[in-house]
């Protein structure tokens, strides 16, 4: 049976039109291969990244961070004996190598000291032996070190590690290693950044030498957070808090005092309420002074000064009141109510400062009874030296003022203090960003040590000293899952080339339904419905787009092949050169598939929507509406080209009142070339009068095409406009010796491994540590910084917490650019002084980063909060207040110095440097070497500004060139379409090229008439995509743009002129088709 | 061509108005036209004089401005446009200058091409019968499986009379059914329509500037200044 069907009258019509649904068909399969493509690169990237997690942390899930308080062995032992949990620890160490087959070259290197459990966590084929180290292939690469070459390490002795400074050590341990191996499983690390780490393993009887014994990580494989939690509380003693317990000296019978020091030195304010909690208990302050001197008036000798002696405190003395051992008395020559000097160090910004206060005697105590060592300050260096003359404290002292009579008291009593002051006074003094006081001291009834023993334990837990435990996985997980978004951005980059099939699409759909107007009109008139049409429609065009589709889901997995390879070869800056595997996965593709079936459905529907009549009238009807709205265009042209003259005017007013910024002249070409869109458009409907000239001929031709025209002029100029604005507008750096610019004038920045012990940029320190002079003079700031994971765009994960930097006040005065700032903050440095107004539970810190890090990076805006988690352990909260311009800051939140050292007192670490003047130093090679040479022994990593800027700026410019290559292929694309509507247009008016024939116009004229509408549309759309793009960049145009942009502009018209001639003249040949 | 009078009104089409608004008059004016079943009409008149508007306006493709319009009893102005294509689909068959046939389908799909309105008369079989017989009536049975392009152009216009006959339309509306045909095949075609006229006793209304395809009609009008004058008695 012959019956006609729904579905046969489709596929008939399907059948008949495959030619121009085959068009249709791959508009949609690229769109489809773009989109899917775009998604599977984002799961390509995300799927390498979240494999490198498990690379990096083997199985383990659970962290215990440490690092602020590191904690013994014993403690991680403990954790790993407990039946649920598999744990182990390590120890982490920033090291200096060097090695002397490839030129003593020093690189950076993270050394974690392992034990044999580390096996649970990650699988070893080896395992490093005393004075082994097992390297990270990415290591090996920097170094070039292989299997049984030897190196030296250098890194800050451990005691150097410890909050125990009264001033910063230079000291360095130096170890020679053997590399037994070279595994991937030794690129461990938990800071979320894709760049494989630089790392070692030592065993941990050799990291012992590097962290004293002590361990910095806890890495848990199998166990609830629940359990490690209980675990570490329930294992966490006074030692692993560094806690001690030492009996005083007894001066009562029944009552035994005991006191708890820390091997911190100083025990933070949290502690205080220990003092309230716990019985009989109160506050000691234990300091070093340098001397103890009689005031002037009071002298009997007029060298008399008691050097280097130890302080406590006493709670039976007022504020200024000052009670002396018998014995610094006689040294003296003072008694009660006379004055005495203290002299002593404070602690300002990790730096010493000297200072002194005046006390008056009220007291002499019989030294033998009062001198008690237990209330000495442990100092590493000297707590534990027989002699003076052994003493080797971090801090500068001259042995040389040391008498006998002090060596002998040192002897007799130790570190016994020589002087008590009053609580209030000693705080006043010497509190510092470490801590309030020093112990705590107990009066207990004899025999109940153990029980305070247990009650301080009780009191205390892991979080007081700043130990965290973290879900690593998850977090690394998320900061992957939250990092680039490839997907969207390739998408994004990809928009040319996803609109140009797209547009495609709708133009062949519109086209079909007009072309195919008599069909449906013929339908109409035999009843079927409108909606049965335009289901009709609808089916066989959906058809054709699933196939597409289906096509284009196939094809994505190259697609994105290709791209990858793009990003692993051409565009390293963007990825970090990380080497992604395609990775498909079902449900992408069935998204890219649905998706941009719906989205060509949706294209179509609106192309058949806006094609067929807008009523259901008869097809005589559709063409007198069309009358009709020509007319009303018509009428209302004069308010038309005013609107259009306001819209098109509107960028210079605002490029009067605002800034001449990029970002505004994009939007005043973009508006100009809309503008002229729109008047040519208009130009071509326009009345001509007569068509007796050859130029009226034409511009009667282009008003009764005026449609297509426009979308020649559109196409063409907004694709040109688009490639050329960008390319025009890839980033540079700006005069690097400018204040203002990213590098804020500053020739070179230095980043150490080691952090600094002292401020490189203070001549008195230079002086004071007897350091060789420095060659940067006064242009140069070390910065400390905190944390790890740095929120710019060579980091593909998402970092919640970045790195913070201190910003010392007035520092960076007039240096770097501002682009905006919040509410009522000010656009400059002084911003990070401005208190926050906001009312917030916790304290809530002023900050400033680059603008794109706050956006992209961060995914923040200015006024936002991040929060942070300070020494030990408490919260606060930083939030942006003011956004500077591209600048070698990118990645970092900036806080002011201070701030930065009250919170993290022990972790920050100066080791940021900006040093020499770029306008004057950076063409002196010899100062970069200086510098080189002065920061030797810290391992200093050493960047021209420029250069370090222009890495940032790279992965911009990469984005901007996929982006133009995308693009590029986009327009090509579009050409394409172009040419086809030409060819079809050409086809269209071969009777009008017959009549001309028979009318006895020659080919060439012929030709010309045909093809003058097409040229002068795609000619003038070139001319002006160049004049646009000029717009947009005026003030930073290229010496050779205009020389270039004509070369390129009269290349693309004669292509253009060339190939609209050619096949004008091909279709202007009478064929017996077409006669009259 | 043989009179077969009825009483029954197909058409009544009662002053009706239609003006185009890029137009300086009014197409049609105040019409009035009553067309009964089993009669031939003839509409002639000069070119864009609104015969074809005419035309389109009783075969419910368009609407009067003004005016009361009548078909097969119902008022076409209260009808749904659903309503309105069920009775184009059914009631009317409509001829046109070009064959209009679909080249992606064959003849008989083509005259099959009004069962695609979904809610029809026949059933598939019943439907492919008719077109069948149609194709016989019309004398092109042996072309029911050949595609339009590979027909003369009687042929395809012969195949488009088929298809508007497919549902036995009471009112078959023409819109110069012969303009495109040279004279032989002219003849043939409107010896066709009479034959139709006499068979099935349908209403046939023929807009037509030839003059002898007029004279075969029953009635005649000239359309000029958007109204209609009769070139011999009707009762309306």
């Amino acid at each position: 049976m012959s019956k006609i069907t729904h579905w046969r009258y489709i596929l008939q019509t399907l059948r008949h039109h495959r030619l121009r649904h085959l068009g249709l068909a791959i508009s949609v399969a690229v769109c489809t291969a773009v989109i899917t493509g775009g998604l599977l690169i984002g799961d390509s990237l995300r799927f390498t990244l979240q494999q490198q997690i498990n690379n990096r942390i083997g199985n383990s899930s659970i962290l215990i961070d440490c690092t602020t308080h590191p904690v013994s062995r014993e403690l991680s032992t403990a954790i790993n004996g407990d039946a649920s949990i598999t744990a182990t620890g390590l120890s982490k160490t920033q090291a200096v190598l060097s090695f002397e087959s490839n030129q003593g070259i020093t690189t950076q290197a993270v050394v974690w000291g392992i034990n044999p459990s580390f096996t649970s966590v990650k699988p070893l084929s080896v395992f490093p032996d005393q004075n082994e180290a097992i390297l990270s292939p990415s290591l090996a690469d920097a170094t070039g070190l292989r299997r049984d070459d030897e190196f030296s390490l250098r890194a800050l002795k451990p005691d150097a590690h410890s909050k125990t400074q009264l001033g910063s050590s230079r000291k360095f341990i130096t170890l020679r290693l053997r590399v037994r191996d070279i595994l991937p499983a030794s690129e461990l690390s938990f800071t979320p950044m894709q760049t494989a780490p630089q790392s070692l393993f030592v065993n941990a009887d050799t990291a012992e030498k590097l962290s004293g014994g002590k361990i910095d990580f806890i890495l848990v494989s199998q166990g609830t957070r629940a359990d490690v939690a209980s675990a570490l509380r329930e294992n966490f003693s006074l030692a692993d808090a560094g806690l001690s317990l030492a009996d005083c000296k007894q001066t009562q019978t029944e009552v035994a005092t005991k006191i708890l020091t820390s091997s911190d030195l100083f025990l933070p304010d949290p502690f205080l309420k220990l003092t309230k909690t716990l019985p009989n208990a109160q506050p000691v302050f234990s300091y070093f002074i340098n001397s103890i001197e009689p005031s002037e008036q009071d002298t009997r000798s007029s060298s008399a000064s008691t050097p280097y002696s130890f302080i406590s405190t006493l709670n039976l003395l007022k504020s200024g009141e000052i009670a002396l051992l018998q014995w610094v008395a006689d040294d003296l020559h003072v008694t009660a109510g006379d004055r005495v000097r203290l002299t002593y160090y404070v602690l300002q910004k990790q730096s010493l400062i000297e200072q002194s206060r005046m006390f008056r005697i009220v007291r002499i105590l019989p030294t033998e009874e009062n001198a008690d060592p237990a209330l000495t300050l442990p100092l590493p260096g000297m707590s534990g030296a027989n002699s003076c003359n052994d003493w080797d404290p971090d801090f500068p002292i001259d042995l040389a003022r040391i008498r006998k009579k002090d060596e002998a008291y040192w002897n007799d009593y130790r570190g016994s203090p020589k002087a008590f002051v009053s609580f209030a006074d000693a705080q006043d003094m010497w509190r510092n960003d470490y801590g309030g006081f020093t112990g705590i001291r107990f009066d207990i009834p004899n025999g109940s040590n153990k029980t305070l023993r247990q009650e301080i334990t009780q009191s205390i837990s892991p979080d007081m000293f700043g130990i965290s435990i973290s879900n690593i996985r998850q977090d690394l997980l998320h900061a992957v899952e939250h990092g680039v978004d490839f997907s969207g951005l390739f998408i994004g980059l990809s928009m040319f080339l996803l609109l140009s099939p797209l547009a495609m699409a709708a133009m062949l759909c519109a086209l079909s339904v007009l072309a195919r107007s008599d069909e449906l009109n013929m339908l109409h008139a035999l009843g079927i419905e409108k909606r049965i049409r335009f289901r009709l429609l609808l089916i066989e065009h959906g058809i054709v787009v699933t196939c597409g589709a289906a096509l284009g889901a196939l094809l994505a997995p190259a697609w994105t092949a290709a791209i990858l390879y793009g990003l692993q070869s051409v565009w390293t800056d963007v990825t970090g050169a990380v080497s992604a595997d395609l990775h498909l996965t079902p449900s992408t593709l069935l998204i890219g598939f649905f998706s941009s079936l719906l989205i060509g459905l949706v294209c179509i529907g609106l192309a058949f929507y806006y094609s067929t009549p807008a009523s259901d009238q008869s097809h005589r009807q559709f063409h007198v509406e069309h009358k009709i709205h020509t007319m009303r265009l018509s009428r209302f042209r004069i308010v038309l080209y005013s609107l259009c003259a306001l819209f098109g005017l509107s960028p210079f007013p605002v490029l009067y009142f605002f800034s001449l910024s990029a970002g505004v002249l994009f939007i005043c070409g973009t508006l100009i070339l809309a503008y002229v869109i729109i008047i040519f458009y208009l130009s071509c409907t326009r009345k001509r009068k007569t068509a007796r000239k050859t130029i009226g001929f034409i511009q009667k031709t282009m008003r009764h095409r005026a449609g297509i025209c426009t979308l020649l002029f559109a196409a063409i100029a907004s694709g040109l406009y688009v490639v050329l604005a960008v390319s025009l507008n890839t980033p540079t750096v700006q005069n690097p010796t400018d204040y203002s610019s990213g590098t804020g004038g500053f020739a070179y920045l230095a980043k150490t491994t080691l952090p600094l012990s002292f401020n490189p940029a203070d001549p008195l320190e230079i002086k004071k540590y007897h350091l060789p002079p420095y060659p940067w003079k006064e242009n140069a700031i070390a910065f400390f910084t905190t944390g790890s994971g740095q929120a710019n765009c060579l980091n593909l994960n998402r970092v919640t917490t970045p790195q913070l930097l201190g910003i010392p006040k007035d520092a960076l005065k007039h240096r770097f650019s501002f682009s905006s700032s919040f509410k009522d903050y000010p656009a400059n440095w002084s911003a990070l002084e401005f208190p926050d107004t906001h009312e917030t539970d916790q304290e809530t810190i002023p900050a400033i980063a680059d603008a794109n890090v706050i956006e992209w990076g961060l995914g923040k805006k200015l006024g936002d909060t991040i929060e942070y988690t300070g020494e030990p352990g408490h919260r606060f909260s930083i939030r942006l207040v003011a956004a500077l311009n591209a600048s070698v800051f990118q990645g970092m939140i900036l806080i002011d110095e201070a701030t930065l050292l009250r919170h993290f007192p022990t972790s920050a670490r100066r080791d940021f440097i900006l040093a020499a003047n770029h306008a004057t130093d950076t063409n002196a090679s010899s100062i970069r070497q200086n510098i080189a040479e002065a920061l030797k022994p810290w391992g200093p990593q050493i960047t021209d500004t420029s250069d370090y800027l222009n890495t940032f700026l790279n992965v911009e410019k990469t984005y901007l060139s996929i982006f133009l290559l995308l693009g590029t292929l986009g327009l090509l694309l579009a050409t394409g379409t172009i040419a086809g509507i030409c060819i079809r247009e050409f086809s269209l008016r071969q009777n009008e090229s017959a009549l001309l024939h028979a009318l006895g116009f020659s080919r060439l004229r012929r030709t010309l008439l045909l093809a003058c509408p097409y040229l002068i549309s795609t000619c003038s759309g070139c001319i002006w995509a160049v004049g646009c793009s000029l717009i947009t960049a005026i003030y930073r145009l290229p010496e050779d743009f205009l020389p270039t942009s004509a070369a390129i502009t009269t290349a693309i018209v004669l292509i253009f002129a060339i190939a609209i001639l050619f096949t004008a003249y091909f279709f202007s040949k009478p064929s017996p088709k077409h006669t009259l | 061509m043989t009179s077969a009078h009825s009483c029954e009104p197909i058409a009544e089409l009662d002053g009706i108005s239609k003006t185009y608004r890029f137009e300086d008059g009014a197409v049609l004016s105040d019409l009035s036209l009553c067309i009964m079943s089993g009669q031939t009409v003839a509409i002639t008149g000069p070119s864009g004089s609104g015969k074809t508007t005419l035309l389109n306006i009783i075969g419910t493709l368009d609407l009067p401005d003004n005016g009361a319009i009548k078909l097969f009893g119902s008022d076409i102005l209260t009808l749904s446009e659903i309503d309105r294509a069920r009775l184009r689909n059914q009631e009317i068959g409509f001829v046109f200058q070009s064959h209009r046939l679909l080249p992606q389908c064959t003849v008989l799909e083509n005259i099959l091409l009004p069962t695609l309105a979904g809610s029809i008369p026949l059933s598939a079989s019943e439907a492919e019968n008719r077109a069948r017989d149609l194709l016989e009536q019309t004398g092109i049975a042996e072309l029911a499986d050949r595609y339009p392009d590979t027909l003369s152009g009687g042929q395809r216009q012969r195949a488009a009379i088929a298809r508007a006959l497919l549902f036995h339309p009471k009112l078959l509306l023409c819109d110069e059914p012969t303009g495109a045909l040279d004279h032989e095949n002219a003849t043939r075609l409107a010896e066709l329509l009479q034959s139709i006229q006499i068979h099935q006793k349908t209403a046939i209304v023929i807009v037509t500037h030839s003059q002898e395809l007029a004279e075969t009609c029953q009635i005649q009008y000239s359309l000029k200044d958007g109204k209609l004058y009769s070139t011999e008695e009707c009762t309306p």
